[in-house]
């Protein structure tokens, strides 16, 4: 195999990848920063295609100027490399300490480099509930990009329904086209940050929530707290969502459900860190919450494997600022071990800088929370993975007559977790049943994302 | 006063096995495993059950009762494991396995294994995504297919109901011994548990098993690497794989021997086999053997090349010197059974494994000759005269 040996890989081109790669390249390091995208951005900067562009650029997107500035930047710098449009299939050690980076793009099949800075960014997750698999059913990111990739609406009578910061400029963003919004739900009730009293969350992000209602009431849309859409039904696709009144823990109130009349539902619950990378390598975990495990780093965002840093949402859920923060400081370290031109009172400084995003973080980890009571909205027959079509009963099943009690047991013996999405989607949902049903969290959180083959690749370009 | 009559160690398939022979014998049985319950070798393995790659002898005798004995758990067993009774196909894919075939299944025929030379006509029926150029092979009927983890789990549930326990998460720290020096407990992180008889079945494990108990046994790991695809339906139809295969089975060295050994499952995936090395407890995925899998098993299938990757393992499997199973009780520590060795048949020769664990320690008629598979023959003592020497 011909390897291209480069000084430092990032993998992940969203604000936190592209950040690192500007601070080691302004460090004077080379960097090849791959990402399976046509374009920097990510998830949280998707540019519309050129042929969709609108005439005001970035209109749908916050903090344009600060991105297009690092871009810019970045674009023009000799030693940056974008590799695009490139899935990283494997990643493997090497005995000299460092890493061989296998892409599925034939023309740059692998790379060889000391360090390694992981921005694989996070998942949305999905709380699984009856009919969740039926056509018409979508997740919110999934709307966004419908609406920034294609100027799509996900269907003419829409309900978006879930938890977390998504909800709200997507259903804004929806709103703005003249989307037809049947009902916006959330499982949680926003209205304890949107009134901007917790501590740590910025005055900014307050605007921000409150200028997402304002858009949302000129519509005549209005968010329901504490309500989620629970089931949907539908011949073939969603015809109707029953949405419920929830307690604190996302239990259902008897009696409180009743049922609209829609043919798309936007659904998610917040966001996981996409931990793959990171559990292949070998790198300490904080399995807290077993149903999103984190990378655990060091104050200069460097991992336990020496050679490897992880910068945002892998490294516990914070928003694009925190993981921009981030990112600028495992580029610097990375930068500086690999004998960059880094002044270290510049590290230190963009250390001080994320150190002060701890209260917002604290904040937003009481906020973003998921509801253990989600486990009553399913049926025996409720689908959890859809890759392998395995039901809640099957779970069951393993667990009492198998005795599986852990992920990979019950991974092994119900498929849960082996399809297409490699337990991308389901993963949450089964360290979260699997921890109802035994009383304790598992034994071996991150099991579902070890991944030897991180994204699937043709036998043919091995 | 014991609590448990034996005590098994490893919940992998051979000690499922041995559990649920001997709760059926009536025996008190208590499996303990340091991890979670068969994650260890059996999860990592493709689920071989074969007559067909090994020559006339004792493994083969073996063989053929394990074969029979998967049949009957199908029948029995009160979980299902996806039990495929669907043959194997073997192909010569150079000059020099050609010969070696053709020797094989005549040698098979003389002792009675249903085998059945195959042209390229022949190949073509069988497997019709086979390559063209390919045209010599062999079908094993009796060759056959588990999913591994669900049959360990199958045999452990039945144990329980037969009233076995079984503890995960429990590890092995030490033995105790009566004054005739007989194994009387197992002292493990969960307490200490008495038992008249200890089977060791840590599979790759198990020499280190062995050396708390003061014995010696000349287990190393073996690594293998499988590859797993995108479901893709039934596009192999039997077990097939390359007549070399059974040449890597005993070409000791740590570099990597891949030949490819590809089969669908139920589920709709294709796995592809196999490597073999000897390079410790290493569990780093190595890109380029993985390669050669791949491209070994294209050389087979070239409608592969179009089939997504998805999953790779990495597994352990228990090698041995003379590349024969080490089945019955330690000479030297008197109570302590053990049942390892496997190598890469372990799924394949578990049943009958755990019939002659049964046999011998409930002193009942074995299925099979024992004394081929017992611990203190010549040709493991061989092996450790020559270690000692070196050592």
């Amino acid at each position: 195999m011909s390897d291209r040996r480069v000084p430092l890989v990032v993998l992940g081109a969203g604000p936190a990848g592209v950040a690192a790669a500007r601070a080691a390249v302004e460090a004077r390091v080379a960097v090849v920063l791959i990402d399976l995208g046509a374009r920097l951005g990510g998830q949280y900067h998707r540019r519309e295609p050129e042929a969709f562009a609108t005439s005001a650029p970035g209109a749908l997107h916050h903090g344009w100027a600060r991105w297009s500035e690092d871009v810019t930047h970045l674009e023009r710098s000799p030693r940056f490399t974008h590799v695009a449009g490139a899935g990283v299939w494997a990643i493997q050690h090497l005995a000299d300490g460092g890493m061989r980076i296998a892409t599925d793009r034939e023309d740059l099949p692998s790379f060889e480099t000391d360090a390694l800075i992981i921005a694989t960014g996070a998942n949305e997750r999905v709380v699984p509930f009856p009919g969740w698999d039926l056509p018409g059913v979508l997740t919110v990111g999934g709307a966004q990009a419908l609406l920034k990739g294609q100027g799509m609406r996900p269907g003419h009578a829409v309900v978006i329904s879930g938890a977390g910061p998504l909800l709200l400029p997507v259903a804004a963003a929806l709103a703005r086209v003249r989307t037809n919004i049947v009902a916006l739900t959330d499982a949680n009730d926003p209205r304890r940050w949107l009134s901007g009293s917790p501590r740590g969350i910025p005055l900014s992000k307050v605007r921000e929530g409150a200028s997402y209602l304002a858009t949302l009431a000129r519509h005549g849309v209005r968010l329901r707290p504490r309500t989620a859409a629970i089931a949907a039904h539908g011949d073939g696709r969603v015809e109707e969502v029953v949405l419920a009144r929830l307690e604190r823990d996302w239990t259902p109130i008897p009696g409180s459900e009743r049922t609209v009349t829609a043919d798309a539902l936007a659904t998610s619950h917040g966001f996981v860190p996409d931990i793959g990378v990171a559990v292949g390598l070998g790198c300490l975990l904080d399995a807290q919450d077993a149903s999103a495990p984190a990378v655990v780093v060091d104050r200069s965002q460097a991992t336990s494997v020496p050679g490897v840093w992880a910068a945002g949402e892998v490294t516990g859920i914070g928003g694009a600022d925190v993981a921009v923060h981030e990112g600028r400081v495992a580029g610097l370290a990375a930068a500086l071990m690999l004998g960059g031109d880094v002044d270290e009172d510049e590290l230190e400084r963009a250390i001080a800088r994320r150190r002060a995003d701890a209260p917002f973080l604290r904040t937003l980890a009481g906020v973003l929370t998921v509801g253990d009571g989600w486990t009553s909205w399913l049926t025996p027959d409720t689908t959890v993975c859809r890759c392998e079509e395995v039901t809640l009963a099957t779970i069951d099943e393993a667990i009492e007559r198998r005795g599986a009690c852990d992920l990979r047991s019950v991974k092994l013996t119900t498929r849960c977790g082996m399809g297409h999405c490699q337990a991308r989607i389901c993963g949450p949902s089964v360290a979260a049943l699997l921890t109802a049903r035994t009383g304790q969290p598992p034994a071996d959180a991150g099991a579902l994302d070890r991944r030897p083959v991180l994204h699937p690749v043709p036998l043919g370009r091995l | 006063m014991t609590d448990h009559d034996v005590i098994v160690i490893g919940s992998g398939v051979v000690g499922a096995s041995c559990a649920y022979e001997l709760a059926l014998a009536g025996r008190r049985v208590l499996v303990v495993d340091r991890g979670n319950l068969t994650s260890g070798t059996t999860a990592s393995g493709e689920g071989n059950v074969l007559v067909s790659d090994k020559p006339p002898g004792p493994e083969l005798d073996l063989a053929r009762a394990s074969v029979s004995r998967w049949a009957d758990y199908a029948a029995e067993l009160s979980e299902g494991f996806e039990y495929e009774p669907k043959g194997g196909v073997v192909i010569a894919t150079d000059d020099a396995s050609r010969a070696g075939l053709v020797d094989l299944v005549s040698r098979h025929r003389d002792v009675g294994v249903s085998a059945q030379l195959l042209d390229a006509d022949g190949l073509r029926e069988a497997e019709p995504h086979l390559a063209h150029d390919l045209d010599l092979g062999a079908l094993y009927p009796d060759d056959a297919q588990v999913q591994p983890v669900l049959a360990s789990s199958a045999l452990l549930a039945d144990a329980r109901r037969l009233g076995a326990e079984v503890r995960s998460g429990n590890e092995v720290l030490g033995f105790s011994f009566d004054s005739d020096g007989r194994v009387a407990a197992v002292r493990t992180t969960e307490g200490t548990f008495g038992a008249g008889a200890v089977v060791n079945a840590a599979g790759p494990w198990s020499s280190a098993l062995a050396r708390l108990a003061g014995t010696d046994l000349p287990v190393r790991p073996r690594r293998g690497h499988l590859l797993v695809t995108a479901p893709v339906g039934r596009l192999v139809h039997h077990k097939v794989y390359e007549a070399g295969y059974v040449d890597t089975l005993t070409a000791d060295t740590s570099e990597a021997q891949v030949s490819a050994v590809v089969e669908s499952t139920p589920s709709g995936t294709i796995l592809l086999g196999s490597s073999r090395e000897l390079v410790d407890f290493d569990t780093t995925v190595d890109l380029d053997v993985v390669r050669r899998i791949a491209q070994r098993a294209r050389r087979l299938f070239p409608i592969l090349a179009e089939v997504d990757l998805l999953r790779i393992y990495v597994g352990f499997r228990p090698w041995v010197p003379d590349h024969l199973p080490i089945i019955g009780e330690d000479p030297q520590v008197r109570g302590l059974w053990h049942a390892t060795g496997h190598e890469g048949a372990g799924i394949g020769l578990a049943p009958a494994t755990g019939q002659l664990i049964r046999a011998g320690i409930t002193d009942t008629p074995p299925p099979v000759d024992p004394l081929p598979f017992r611990v203190a023959r010549p040709s493991l003592m061989a092996a450790a005269a020559a270690r000692t020497a070196h050592g």
